[in-house]
């Protein structure tokens, strides 16, 4: 493990090593291969985001990292701890995919009852709270058993509770899930902001354009296997193709397009390799994977 | 009232005849009733932890195969260490703190209502005339408390955790820093103030329930009195004199009989084991009379018992009396003549027993409830005289100070005066014994007990010849408290019977609030202890499944015991596959199986069964012992204070490992695994 690090946090935050799980029913017999040597690398202030459909082992890493499985082979280290250490989760946020709390209690009492596991005293907790509260637009449902929550006010119950002890290393499950457009933006603006304060982020989501709007880092799994890893916008580069844009183009020079740009004075406004979406850029990893099972696909290219 | 089974001292209790069962456990012999708590205690957990080490390094070597379970399996003891000595309380509060939300929000204040309800149906169906009216409303309280209490923690403790892994709810808490030793505890300590409130709250309801209840008033008319006229030879202005006797009107179920005196004091009839207190005022030339609540129904006696020895028709001392033939083989009966059942107290002292009393009138207080055999129906109407003496067991000197008439069933209150007249003899206690000869042969010989009594017979004899005063404690009752009480049956051909806790001397009665208050700590400590096994249970098994053997574990408990002796293979009729041999070749249960290979079959597969029993049976907890406390309670008798320390140290005892063990059981659940 790095041993720089700024604060408390370690420069790499979360590290696995030949990580691998399975499955296994009763009997100790082999169920479902669900993560296969998985070895990854997340830096401080990264938002990085797994993708992968479902049943790809997206959930079963996070839930790795943070001890909530143990792993059949291989090491994890989240904030320099092993993953099983429960100490590690004084800096963790989590937020579930689904939100997993105690529907029998209101906003105010789950948010004071998450505090109270961190060893919060009573005014940090109370204006902890209150903040958190008015940070998820809860303020008039404050009283309300989550009982009587809409999926999205559940969602954003769920992360108040997960950003309750200011974490470090912020895991999302699926943040966007149940969330209206508006509440997506929010969520979205939330990352970035996290992101801003220097804290990192791990998501995994089905909605591919909002990993694409946050993410610095992404890696896709499919069955298990890490299919690709790297920076976003070198992922979604095409570096065999060259894209010209331009504005103001009349319809002659559309005929000579590339000749005359510069005799015709317009502006050449860019110029370099197009880029994919990250939504064809996914399938297309998908059909390679399932064509040729087993291999590593190349960022980018297409083959 | 009896009860059969008395409560044993502290130090008895500790350590009972511990050399002894070690010894019997090295020779792999049954070990015997009374092992005492510590050893009982070691037998058990060690069979725990022991299987949970078992367990845990099978689970280590499923995952990591043979070779590589030391490593995990040392790191896992390791951190299990680390965790329980680093409990916070503030995240275990926490905890506990959600454990009674919940309980609260899914409204278990329905239990309130039910029990109020239950209450109020009692007081319609409970006979408040029935003899032992307190008793039966002792054991309702009880019991419904019981049966409410634990149903509501095993509900609570069973299907807590498994409904936080079922909602998933335990992802978002196991992702905070907390230790599965904070969730464990925090499960336990909710739990267990929700289960003591609700205790509580029943505890109180059921005193004033009972003590409503069962308290009553008589009326009492000058009508209801008959004058009764001055006899010959008699001083009509004396004090004392009897001036009216009669009933007091029916309430409950009974009258009480009046004696009034000349004085204006009046004398109230016990019935029902109560009295009541009746003062009397002149209104216009009228005699109005009050009678004051009853007193004694709820009663705390604190008896003192005796060693019971008997002596056989030919004077002799023996162990036992004779067998009229009864199954249950708690009372040994004697006869007419020289038999007697003979009560040895030790350590007696005046200041122990009540000097007045209502029932029992300046004397020694003496409860018994005998056994009758008939042997011929003679006149059924009239009962089976008995006599009672006391005696020195220093000087021999015996004195006969009543005959009583026996009644089956009914416990009977007589007072030994303090000073009584009597006829003095002196009663030497003889017993037989074999001893080798120095040929080798053995001949039988006689010994006095004790040897000092016959040391000053002689004298003893002169001294006691004729009939005088005696003073109980100065003649009868030894420098070291020693003092015996004789019974002796007076009918000829037919039989009384007595066991050791039939008769008892009764020391001043404690406080009845404070017994109370005892009996439902009691409660509470089965409670505690019901939690504990069912947050053990539920922390690696379903709801339904935990609470089934929740429940498992509390019938085993009683019967403890008994699966001891399965283990030992001392039941008649052998394991549950002898059985089935037997009675599928219809062979009765103590005929000797013939030697066969199928007898050989399930002989070994019951060896197999009994070893798995045993293990058992030494790893529940005696919950047998709680049973003596309710009974001890709903009889009206004192449970000594320190018990309450036997039962927190035995409930405290188990908790402890029965915590950890879960703790390590859930610290190595992976939480997420569907």
């Amino acid at each position: 493990m790095s041993e720089l690090t700024a604060g408390n946090v370690p420069e790499i935050v979360v590290e696995t090593r030949n990580l691998t799980k399975i499955y296994r029913d009763f009997w100790g017999r082999q169920k479902v291969r669900a993560l296969k040597a998985l070895d990854l690398e997340i830096r401080r202030g990264e938002v990085f985001g797994l993708l992968g459909p479902n049943g790809s082992g997206k959930t079963t890493t996070i839930k790795l990292l943070l001890g909530l499985l143990f792993p059949t082979s291989g090491d994890i280290f989240v904030l320099g701890k092993p993953a099983t250490d429960v100490g590690k989760n004084e800096k963790i946020g989590y937020l579930p995919e689904e939100s997993y709390l105690y529907r029998f209690l209101n906003a105010e009492e789950t948010l004071d009852f998450y505090g109270r596991l961190f060893n919060m005293s009573g005014p940090v907790r109370r204006q902890r709270i209150a903040q958190l509260i008015s940070m998820v637009g809860l303020e008039s449902a404050r009283k309300r058993q989550l009982r009587e929550y809409s999926k999205g006010m559940s969602r954003r119950i769920g992360l108040a509770q997960a950003l309750i002890n200011d974490p470090d290393l912020v895991l999302l499950d699926e943040p966007t899930s149940g969330l209206d457009p508006i509440g997506t933006r929010n969520m979205k603006d939330l990352i970035l902001d996290l992101k801003k304060r220097g804290k990192t982020v791990i998501m995994s989501s089905h909605l591919l354009a909002d990993v694409q709007d946050v993410c610095d880092r992404i890696g896709i799994l499919y069955q298990g296997e890490l299919k690709e890893l790297g920076r976003v916008e070198d992922l979604l580069k095409v570096s065999n193709e060259t894209e010209i844009r331009a504005s103001n183009l009349s319809e002659t020079a559309k005929n000579k397009i590339i000749d005359i740009i510069k005799e015709d004075n317009a502006e050449l406004v860019f110029s370099g390799h197009p880029t994919t979406t990250l939504e064809e850029l996914f399938l297309r990893i998908i059909e390679e994977s399932e064509a040729r099972p087993g291999r590593r696909v190349r960022g980018g290219n297409k083959i | 009232m009896i009860l059969e089974k008395e409560i044993p001292s502290f130090y008895d209790w500790l350590t009972g005849d511990w050399q002894r069962a070690v010894l019997e456990l090295i020779f792999f012999r049954r070990i015997n009733d009374n092992p005492g708590a510590i050893l009982s205690w070691l037998l058990s957990i060690g069979t725990l932890l022991l299987a949970a080490l078992i367990v845990g390094f099978v689970f280590c070597a499923v995952r990591y195969g043979l070779t590589g379970v030391f490593v995990p399996f040392g790191r896992a003891i390791r951190r299990g260490v680390e965790n329980l000595t680093n409990v916070s309380f503030a995240r275990t509060w926490a905890i506990a703190r959600l454990a009674i939300q919940e309980s609260i929000r899914r409204r278990i204040m329905i239990l309130v209502v039910l029990f109020m309800l239950i209450l109020l149906m009692a007081g319609w169906f409970l006979d408040r005339g029935s003899e032992n009216a307190a008793e039966l409303y002792m054991t309702f309280v009880m019991w419904s408390t019981t049966i409410l209490v634990l149903i509501l923690t095993l509900f609570l403790s069973s299907f807590s955790l498994p409904t936080d892994f079922k909602n998933k709810t335990i992802y978002s808490v196991v992702t905070k820093p907390v230790r599965s030793s904070e969730l464990v505890f925090g499960r336990i300590l909710g739990i267990a103030i929700v289960g003591t409130a609700m205790l509580l709250f029943m505890a109180i309801a059921s005193y004033f329930f009972v003590t409503s209840e069962l308290n009553h008033s008589h009326l009492l008319f000058e009508r209801d009195l008959t004058p009764i006229s001055v006899e010959a030879g008699e001083q009509s202005d004396n004090a004392k004199r009897l001036v009216f006797k009669g009933e007091t009107q029916l309430n409950s179920g009974h009258r009480h009989l009046v004696d009034v005196f000349a004085d204006g004091t009046v004398n109230v009839g016990v019935v029902n084991g109560h009295t009541h207190r009746i003062t009397s005022e002149k209104v216009n030339e009228q005699t109005r009379y009050v009678v004051h609540n009853e007193q004694g129904t709820l009663q705390a006696r604190v008896p003192v018992y005796g060693k019971l020895d008997f002596r056989s028709p030919e004077g002799l001392d023996t162990d036992k009396g004779i067998n009229v033939g009864d199954e249950w083989d708690y009372r040994s009966f004697i006869g007419a003549g020289d038999e007697a059942a003979i009560y040895r107290f030790t350590g007696l002292q005046q200041s122990t027993f009540p000097q007045t009393d209502g029932n029992f009138k300046n004397g020694l207080p003496v409860e018994m409830t005998l056994g009758v055999f008939r042997t011929h129906k003679g006149n059924i109407e009239r009962r089976i005289t008995a006599s009672l003496s006391v005696r020195n067991p220093k000087t021999g000197l015996q004195a006969e100070v009543m005959t009583f008439s026996t009644e089956e069933f009914v416990t009977k209150y007589v007072a030994i005066p303090w000073t009584f007249d009597g006829t003095p003899q002196v009663v030497q206690r003889r017993g037989r014994t074999t001893q080798k000869t120095p040929d080798g042969r053995e001949e039988s010989v006689f010994y006095s007990v004790p040897d000092d009594a016959t040391a000053s017979q002689e004298r003893n004899d002169a001294q006691f010849s004729r009939r005088r005063t005696f003073d109980l404690f100065k003649d009868f009752v030894t420098d070291k408290g020693e003092m015996e009480i004789w019974l002796q049956c007076v009918d000829r051909q037919q039989y009384i019977g007595m066991a050791r806790s039939d008769l008892y001397l009764r020391a001043a009665d404690g406080s009845v609030g404070w017994n109370f208050v005892k009996g439902f700590y009691g409660i509470w400590m089965r409670m505690l202890m019901l939690t504990a096994f069912g947050v053990l249970f539920s922390t690696f098994l379903s709801g339904p499944v935990a609470m089934i053997s929740t429940v498992g574990v509390m019938v085993a408990g009683f019967s403890k015991a008994f699966m001891i002796e399965i283990g030992l293979n001392k039941v008649l009729g052998g394991g549950p596959f002898e059985s089935l041999l037997r009675i599928m070749t219809q062979q009765n249960m103590v005929v000797d199986l013939p030697k066969s290979f199928s007898t050989t079959f399930v002989q070994s597969a019951d060896n197999v069964y009994s070893m798995f029993m045993r293990l058992l049976g030494q790893a529940i907890p005696p919950l047998s012992d709680y049973s003596v406390y309710d009974g001890a309670v709903v009889k009206g008798f004192s449970i000594p204070s320190y018990w309450l320390m036997n039962h927190t140290i035995m409930t405290l005892a188990y908790a402890v490992p029965l915590f950890i063990v879960a703790y390590l059981i859930l610290s190595n659940r992976e939480v997420a695994k569907s």
